[in-house]
């Protein structure tokens, strides 16, 4: 075995694996109707449901990732940090109990409750795919990389293996087995970083004040990592960046169909409200672990080289900083827990996906509405395709920038899906043809910007400069669709409402 | 007087949450801009410590006293709405 992690951290892995499919095993049981399969029949709590919603976004790169920022940048760390966190008051306010009242399984559900059930479906159906498919492709990727660095496994084996994971998860135990997954996910972040938070002050004898003193003296960059590094330079990009972060997480599909989980509205505000307050924990605790690492992990030989760089990348950063001050023992632990996040984020995005196919489009193209069996039936199928897709997709990116890609999921989700939810659920002159065309354009004009902007035309296709400036589209693509949904829809006839 | 409908009840007290709701979000999303925008336009303000003898700096600390305004109005709001809709249950 030729990666990071050692026979101990292996068997963490296997315990873990071996408990999420007992779960599985368990939640099949309680998953033969359409209603448990997709929304676990209502029966989750909101502080679970909590729970289960901040794991879905707390991903492996809101750990992984945003240690590792903090280690090479500092402050910048907590402008990504904080990142994970600004878009949840939108969606407690706005979104989270509307949602519940009007859906059953999906967001679209959400739609065809108000407008003309076919074209909207088609319109949602396409856009969350798109954004699933990017949010997904960039999970891979990322799982690929961490699991080929953690345990020696090739690229090609360690997306197998996780798309062969989210698969059975999904297959067998729907909702329930994809919310328990993350619930217990999420709990076991939590664990882990208060315990590499708690030791990393205690290494400095509680003293937050010597510990930054020691990160200052020791990064090459010295004081400067108390301040903002220029990461966003104009006030176009910090805008657009701004508008991603604070309106994308209410435009994505995996999250949005979790509030269908709880039996009401009232369970629905609790639960947003609980991911809110973990997420906004899980940013003090990231503070601590990310200078910790520097004053820690800096100028020890056993895991950075002498100009700095840690051994396999600034993103092993929070890992490495579990090996030296909990032993191998803690590295196994923190690393079976970020390919534990890795696994529950992704089995929703293929759960999703799957209701997507299923329940949205497959609904729409048939001439008498589907049995459960035959609805469920489709799903699984929808889900062994995306994971095949998944898989597919990874491996062939796998050498590939990825950073644009859950840019895309992002930017896409808050150009094409929130404007139609949020004039759907507060503007009753919306019309179906306004709806549709300004998701449409929104869908289009962010795919291409995102093209013709830096992370693509320059990153990947090699050109010297962008045509659009910005790496996130949402400053042009957001206005855009919801003036053409609002000018379509005050241009055509008033239709009238579903309910 | 003409007693109102459940409908019309229904109808006032829905546009109450929502104008609740559009104030919560804007109570919130304001300093986030704000913030975002702050820490890309004017660096230098928020490298000065927030005090002599501080090592933490404006944007740290404004970074985290923003997370901790997050979580406390999002725990009001929900309080706040979650009573609301508990009392008109009981009341119906």
């Amino acid at each position: 075995m030729s990666g990071l992690v050692n026979v101990s951290a292996l068997a963490i892995f296997l315990v873990f694996i071996a408990a999420t499919l007992g779960i599985t095993a368990w939640a099949s049981r309680r998953s033969s109707t359409r209603e448990q399969y997709y929304s676990a029949g209502s029966s989750i709590t909101g502080f679970q449901n909590g729970f289960a919603l901040a794991g879905d976004f707390l991903s492996a790169a809101a750990f992984l990732g945003v240690a590792g920022l903090y280690y090479s940048a500092g402050l910048d760390g907590l402008v990504y940090g904080l990142g994970a966190l600004i878009g949840w008051p939108v969606l407690l306010f706005l979104i989270a109990d509307r949602l519940r009242r009007l859906g059953r399984y999906t967001l679209t559900d959400v739609l065809s409750a108000r407008l003309s059930a076919k074209p909207v479906r088609i319109f949602a159906a396409c856009s969350n795919l798109v954004v699933l498919i990017f949010y997904m492709l960039s999970q891979m990727v990322g799982a690929g990389l961490l699991l080929n660095l953690l345990i020696g496994v090739s690229f090609e084996w360690s997306a197998v293996m996780v798309g062969g994971l989210m698969l059975i998860y999904v297959v067998f135990g729907g909702m329930v087995a994809a919310s328990w997954v993350q619930i217990i996910k999420a709990a076991l972040l939590f664990a882990a970083t208060l315990l590499l938070s708690l030791l990393t002050l205690k290494h400095f004898d509680f003293n937050l004040h010597g510990l930054l003193q020691t990160a200052i003296d020791k990064h090459p960059h010295g004081v400067a990592i108390m301040a903002p590094g220029g990461l966003i330079t104009t006030p176009g990009a910090a805008l657009s960046l701004a508008l991603t972060l604070i309106l994308g997480p209410a435009g994505l599909p995996h999250v949005l169909m979790r509030f269908f989980t709880v039996p009401n509205a009232i369970e629905a505000r609790r639960s947003a409200c609980t991911a809110t307050v973990l997420i906004g924990i899980f940013c003090f605790l990231m503070v601590v672990i990310g200078y910790g690492s520097i004053a820690i992990l800096q100028g020890d030989p056993r895991y950075a080289a002498p100009d700095g760089s840690l051994h396999g990348g600034s993103n092993m950063a929070a890992l490495l900083l579990a090996q030296a001050l909990g032993g191998d023992l803690f590295l196994g632990f923190t690393a079976a827990v970020a390919f534990a996040t890795i696994l529950a984020v992704v089995s929703g995005l293929t759960l999703a996906a799957a209701a997507t196919c299923s329940h949205d489009l497959y609904a729409v193209f048939r001439s008498r509405p589907p049995t459960d069996n035959e609805e469920l039936a489709v799903s699984r199928i929808a889900a062994l395709a995306f994971a095949i897709l998944g898989v597919a997709l990874s491996i062939a990116f796998q050498h590939e920038n990825i950073t644009f890609l859950s840019a895309t999921a992002m930017s896409v989700a808050a150009s094409a899906t929130f404007p139609v939810l949020i004039l759907a659920l507060f503007w009753p002159r919306l019309t179906t043809a306004g709806a549709v065309s300004g998701g449409v354009i929104g869908l289009l004009s962010a795919l291409l910007a995102l093209a013709l902007g830096p992370s693509i035309w320059v990153a990947v296709l090699h050109h010297d400069a962008a045509i659009f400036p910005y790496q996130y589209p949402t400053l042009l693509s957001l206005p855009l669709a919801l003036v053409v949904a609002v000018a379509v829809s005050l241009l055509g006839a008033r239709e009238p409402q579903n309910s | 007087m003409k007693p109102l409908s459940n409908a019309t009840l229904a109808d006032a007290r829905e546009r109450r949450l929502a104008r609740l709701a559009w104030w919560f979000t804007a109570l919130a999303v304001t300093p986030c801009f704000s913030y975002i925008l702050t820490m890309s336009l004017a660096p230098r303000a928020m490298a000065v410590p927030i005090s002599s003898t501080s090592l933490v700096t404006c944007g740290l600390a404004l970074g985290l006293a923003l997370a901790v305004f997050l979580v406390t109005v999002a725990l009001i709001y929900t309080r706040r709405v979650n009573r609301l809709e508990r009392e008109e249950a009981r009341q119906r």
